[in-house]
C-alpha cells in the first residue's frame, strides 16, 4: 500500500493577545465638558 | 378637587372624602412649571393623565390620612435624551400624624428609548417608614428586556432618596449581533447567544459593575471582522495586530467568556476570550484569541445621542 | 431678578451662539448688567472648557447653544438662525 501523508492541522493551539482602546470623536468630548460645566455653573446657564 | 367633609370641629373629630377627578398632566406641566425645582427643568410631559381619591380621618391630635393617586398613559421625555412611554402607576398611600408612611402598588413602563431601546419593567412595590428621610422601598422581582434578551433582577429594597443597591443581574439570551449592532463599526458582524450574571452595586447616581460574566451559549457563535484601510495599514505594523485580524476574518468561537468591569466615570473593561478555529487560516488550527477593550460608554452614549442631534453646521466643521 | 425669572418673564432667552440675549424691547440698567455679566462668566468658562476638550471655542459655544435651546422649558425664548426671537 502506499502510504499517505495526511497534513493535520498542528493541535496546539496560537495564542494571540490584543488590547484595544477605544476613544470616542472629539465632539463627544466636548459634550462632557458641556455637561461638567452646566452641573458646576447652574445658576449662569 | 371634591370633598365631602363631616367633622364636629370642637374636638375635632370627623372624616373629609376627597377625589380629584383625572386631569392632564401636560397642561398641568405647563400651568406649573414656573413652580418646578431647577431640577426638573429637562421634564417634558408629552402626554398622560393623573387622578386621586381618598379620605383624612381627624381624632383630636390624630389623623390619618389615605390617598389613591394614579398615573394612566404618561410619556414623557429627559433632556431631550430619554424617551418614556406607556407609564401607568396605582397605588394606595397611608399617613399619620407622626408621618409613619405605608403603601403599596404597582408601576408599569412600557418603553424607554436612549440610545438603546428598554422594554419594561412592571413591578410591584411597597413603601414604608417614615417622612421625610426614612423611607424604605421594596421592588418585586422584575426584568427588562434589551436587545432582544432578558435581564433579571431579583427583589430589592433601599432608600429612594438615596439608593444605595449591592444586586446581581442575570442576563440571557442576549445576541452579540444585537449588542454589535448598536455601536456598528465598518466590517464587523457578530453572533451567539450569551448569558451570565453582572454584579451591580448603585450609590446614589454611581453605578458600577465588578467582574461581570457572560458567556457564549452551547452553539457558540462567530465572529467576522473586515478591516478599514486605517485598521489593516495598523495590522502592518503590529505582528499582534495582524494575527488578530487574520484569525478574525471568520472566527467560529465554542466559547467566548466575556469578562466586563465598568465604573461610575463611564469606564468600562472588556476581557474578551475566545476559543476557535478561522478554516481559512492556518488550515483551521485551534485558536485562544484573548482580546482587552477599554472604553468610555458614557462617551459611548453619548455619540447615540450625538448622531441624532448633531446640526449639519457642527458635522460640516468637523469633515473640513 | 434671577436669570430664571428673567428667562420665565420672557425678558431674555437663549441665542444660538451660546449666550444670553434680551429679548425685551425696553431692558432697564440692572437687566442689561446682569447679562452681560453672565455672558462675560460664560465666555471665560468656554474658554475653559474648550482647552480642556482641545478644541476651538466657537466649537464649544455653537454646541452649548445648541442644547441650552433644546432644553429650554415650553414658554422660555430662543432665537433662530436669522436672529427671531421665538416663543418655545
Amino acid at each position: 500500500c502506499t502510504p499517505t501523508v495526511q497534513v493535520a492541522a498542528p493541535a496546539e493551539p496560537i495564542t494571540i493577545n490584543l488590547n484595544v482602546k477605544i476613544k470616542h470623536e472629539i465632539l463627544v468630548k466636548v459634550d462632557r465638558e458641556i455637561d461638567d460645566m452646566l452641573d458646576e455653573n447652574s445658576e449662569l446657564f | 378637587l371634591n370633598l365631602k367633609a363631616n367633622v364636629d370641629l370642637s374636638k375635632p373629630h370627623g372624616r373629609i372624602n376627597f377625589n380629584l377627578p383625572a386631569f392632564s398632566l401636560q397642561q398641568a406641566m405647563s400651568l406649573y412649571a414656573p413652580l418646578l425645582p431647577a431640577s426638573l427643568k429637562p421634564l417634558q410631559i408629552q402626554s398622560g393623565s393623573t387622578e386621586m381619591n381618598g379620605w383624612l380621618a381627624i381624632n383630636y391630635q390624630d389623623w390619618h390620612l389615605k390617598a389613591s393617586p394614579r398615573l394612566s398613559d404618561l410619556s414623557l421625555s429627559w433632556d431631550e435624551t430619554t424617551q418614556v412611554q406607556g407609564v401607568s402607576l396605582t397605588t394606595d398611600l397611608e399617613l399619620n400624624q407622626s408621618f409613619n408612611l405605608t403603601g403599596q402598588g404597582s408601576l408599569d413602563v412600557q418603553q424607554t428609548d436612549s440610545g438603546i431601546r428598554i422594554y419594561g419593567p412592571r413591578v410591584d412595590f411597597k413603601l414604608n417608614g417614615q417622612l421625610p428621610e426614612e423611607i424604605q422601598l421594596s421592588l418585586s422581582p422584575f426584568s427588562l428586556s434589551v436587545l432582544d434578551g432578558i435581564i433579571a433582577l431579583p427583589a430589592l429594597t433601599f432608600n429612594p432618596l438615596h439608593p444605595t443597591i449591592d444586586t446581581r443581574v442575570a442576563v440571557a439570551a442576549l445576541d452579540l449581533q444585537d449588542i454589535l449592532a448598536l455601536y456598528p463599526q465598518e466590517g464587523l458582524y457578530g453572533s451567539g447567544m450569551l448569558g451570565g450574571e453582572l454584579p451591580i452595586r448603585i450609590d446614589g447616581d454611581r453605578v458600577e459593575i465588578n467582574n461581570g460574566q457572560l458567556l457564549s451559549s452551547a452553539e457558540g457563535g462567530v465572529i467576522r471582522y473586515q478591516p478599514t484601510p486605517e485598521i489593516a495599514l495598523m495590522g502592518q505594523q503590529n505582528p499582534g495586530v495582524k494575527m488578530a485580524l487574520n484569525a478574525l476574518t471568520d472566527l467560529r468561537f465554542e466559547l467566548l467568556d466575556l469578562g466586563f468591569d465598568y465604573q461610575p466615570d463611564g469606564d468600562a473593561f472588556f476581557r474578551a476570550r475566545l476559543k476557535g478555529y478561522n478554516p481559512d487560516w492556518q488550515q483551521g488550527r485551534p485558536i485562544d484569541l484573548n482580546l482587552n477593550i477599554e472604553e468610555n460608554l458614557l462617551d459611548l452614549w453619548r455619540t447615540l445621542q450625538l448622531s441624532n442631534q448633531v446640526t449639519d453646521t457642527i458635522d460640516r466643521r468637523f469633515q473640513r | 431678578l434671577s436669570l430664571d425669572d428673567a428667562k420665565q418673564q420672557g425678558l431674555v432667552g437663549e441665542r444660538a451662539t451660546g449666550y444670553l440675549g434680551i429679548v425685551t424691547g425696553s431692558p432697564n440698567a440692572e437687566l442689561k448688567r446682569m447679562v452681560d455679566e453672565i455672558n462675560r462668566k460664560r465666555q471665560a468658562l468656554y474658554q475653559d472648557k474648550a482647552s480642556k476638550a482641545g478644541v476651538a471655542i466657537d466649537i464649544m459655544e455653537l454646541r452649548t447653544g445648541q442644547r441650552l435651546q433644546e432644553r429650554a422649558p415650553a414658554g422660555e425664548y430662543i432665537q433662530d438662525q436669522n436672529g427671531q426671537w421665538q416663543r418655545k
